[in-house]
Parts: structure tokens; sequence; C-alpha cells
């Protein structure tokens, strides 16, 4: 039986979790790239969280002195994508409030001076 | 009359000329676009500019057929004053930034059969004695737009601030888009409606500047450059280091994503 550690618990917790999401977001909003990539991600940590000792010697191989700082440097790029994609869906609000701002003042100013727009059929 | 003029210059770059020095020079004489059969509209965002928009839109109403300001839901009587002064006034009921207000005032302008659209600020900063400049070159087909550069004419009256910032971001403008231009932050420039149409303002905010420059490149746009006159009557005014990288930020995910 091998020893689990606090961090296993919180690892498997937090994948669970992250997992239930993705779960709950796919059935909504259907599969897309974005959701294929946070699930392999998940996939990805919960082998890491399972199978130790292989990782350790893949962190190894890669650079890191362990598979926890592995774990940091993906978690960390998938937390800056993440952010990336919250902002360009904020921008696309902002655009949308935009587009209804200046279209109630280009027709208020129609509206108000009768100008007809020349390229308009009756 | 500049429609002669302009039918002179089109002959001489069927006979030749071309686009030759001396002939843009002789392009350069007085006009007086009223005098015009192309209908020029002036496009002025604004916002919270009672102090200056009156006589902006007065003078500015010498040199264009039309005169369109856009309030961005100002605190203060821009819009009245600017209507009483004889403008048309498209007012934002939610503040949306220069962009926004840029791209309102510039499809009104498209619906109203604009030939030209001149686009500069309400706070003073740039002089309407310079529209015949600017308009000269799209008047004679030379380009698609004109882009009045600050740094083309005597700069010793600009802060230091606003040099080093201007600086940075034309120097990040040309290494996203790869474009030669001397001022790419202006906000004074002239458009023809073929430019006009083309361009697609995505930005809401200050990146506007530069975003129309990558909208130039993209759609191989013919641009030119003129010195313009600039005054700085509130020297305070303008971006920041912070909105800098703000721009710089949202210029790369509007080039990338």
């Amino acid at each position: 039986m091998p020893e689990i550690l606090l961090i296993h618990i919180f690892g498997i917790i937090l994948l669970a979790l992250v997992t239930l999401i993705l779960f709950v977001n796919i059935k909504k909003k259907g599969f897309d790239i974005f959701t294929l990539f946070v699930l392999l991600a998940v996939i990805f940590l919960l082998a890491m969280v399972l199978y130790k000792q292989p990782f350790y010697s893949l962190s190894t191989k890669l650079g890191f002195l362990r598979p926890f700082e592995l774990f940091l440097t993906i978690t960390s790029v998938l937390a800056l994508l993440l952010a990336i994609k919250l902002y360009l869906a904020y921008k696309t609000t902002e655009r949308d409030i935009t587009t209804i701002v200046q279209h109630l003042g280009i027709k208020e100013l129609k509206d108000k001076n009768r100008i007809k727009n020349p390229n308009e059929k009756d | 009359m500049i429609v002669s003029h302009s039918k002179k210059f089109e002959r001489q770059k069927t006979e030749g000329e071309g686009t030759s020095a001396s002939a843009e020079c002789r392009l350069q004489s007085k006009v007086m676009p009223h005098q015009l059969k192309q209908k020029i509209f002036a496009v002025i965002p604004a916002y919270n500019e009672e102090k200056t928009i009156s006589e902006v839109v007065r003078s500015t109403k010498n040199y264009v057929s039309n005169v369109i300001v856009i309030d961005d839901c100002s605190t203060d009587r821009t819009a009245k004053l600017a209507e009483e002064s004889g403008a048309l006034v498209i007012q934002h009921i939610i503040n949306r930034g220069l962009g926004a207000s840029l791209s309102s005032g510039i499809k009104t302008a498209l619906a109203l059969s604009a030939d030209v659209i001149v686009t500069l600020d309400a706070d003073k900063q740039h002089n309407p004695e310079n529209i015949p400049i600017l308009i000269e070159p799209i008047l004679g087909d030379i380009c698609d737009i004109v882009i009045g550069s600050r740094f083309k004419s005597d700069t010793k009256d600009m802060p230091m601030r606003k040099k080093i910032g201007n600086y940075l971001l034309n120097k990040l403008t040309q290494l996203l888009y790869s474009i030669n231009c001397t001022d790419t932050q202006s906000g004074f420039r002239a458009l023809n409606r073929k430019a006009a149409s083309l361009i697609n303002i995505k930005l809401d905010r200050y990146g506007v500047a530069s975003e129309i420059i990558g909208e130039i490149k993209k759609h191989n746009l013919r641009v030119l450059e003129r010195p313009i006159d600039t005054i700085y009557l509130d020297k305070r005014k303008g971006t920041t280091a912070l909105d800098g990288l703000k721009i710089f930020f949202d210029l790369l995910l509007r080039r990338f994503f």
C-alpha cells in the first residue's frame, strides 16, 4: 500500500472538482478545443498524482527537480490561458455594449435631424 | 477652384508626372474645401470639452462641409455647445472611449455620403487650418489616408512625457505592423471613402490609433504623412505609461487572437 500524503488528497479533490466543472461545462456548452485541452491537462495531473515514480523521472528529464514543479509550471500556463480566454470574453462583451451605444447614438441623431441613409431603401 | 485643380493633377498623373515631389508641391496651395463638390466631414470625438468645443467646431466648419461631434457621455455642456455651434452631435449614453467615438463618427459620415473624412481632437490640440494640407493628397487621389505628423514639424513644445510615450508606442506599432510612420499615434488624419469603409475599428479606447495603422497595412491602403501644428494646452492630458502597456497588450491580442 503506497503512502498517501496530504498533497495527494488535496490533488485528488481538486482534480475531481475540475473534472466535475468540466463535465457540467461540456453538458451546457458542448465540447470545444479549449475544453479538450483542459481535460487532457486534468488527466495528466491525475496520472501524475497516482503514478509518482514515472513522473519523477519524466520531470527530471524535462529539467525540473520534482514533479510538483512540473505541476506548478503546467498549472501556471493553464491559468494564463484561462485568463486570456476570460479577457477575450470580457472584450467581446465590451464590444457588444459599444455596438448598442453606437446604434442608439446614431439612431437618435438621425431621428432628431430627420436624416435618412442614402443607401437605405424605402 | 480645387475641383479643376484636382483634375489638373489627374491630367499630370496620366501624362507621366505621377506623384513627383513637384506635383505634390503644386497641390500644397491653399484650398478652401467648402468650394468643393465633394462632401468633406470632420469627425470630432469629445469628452468633457466644454471649454474648447465651440471654438473647434466653428473654426473647423470653415474647412469642411459638415462637422460631427461625438459626445462620449460628457458630464458637462459639451453636447449642447457643439450643437449650438452647428455640429451634428452623436451622444453616447455610456462612456465608450476614443475608438468607439471615432467609429460612431465615421459610420455616420459614411451614411451621410461623405467623400472625405477628417478626424481631429476636441481639445484644440489640432489646428483646423491644417485641414487643407491633409485633404489635398486625397482629393488628388495620391493616397487613401493622410496622417498629420507632429514629428515632421517642430516638437519643442511637446512635453517630454509625451515624447517618450509616443516614441515607445511608435516603435511598438512599427514592430507589430512593420509600417514606416513617424507618428502612429496622431489623431489628426484624413481618409477617403474607400479607406473609411475598409478600416474596421474594434478597439474602444486609445489603442485605436495603432489599430488604424494595422488596418492600413492589412488593406494595403496608400498612406502619406503631412506635418501639422500642435498646441498643448493641457500638458497633463493624454495617455500614461500604464495606458501604453494596456494598448500594447490589446494590440497583441488583436494581432494574434
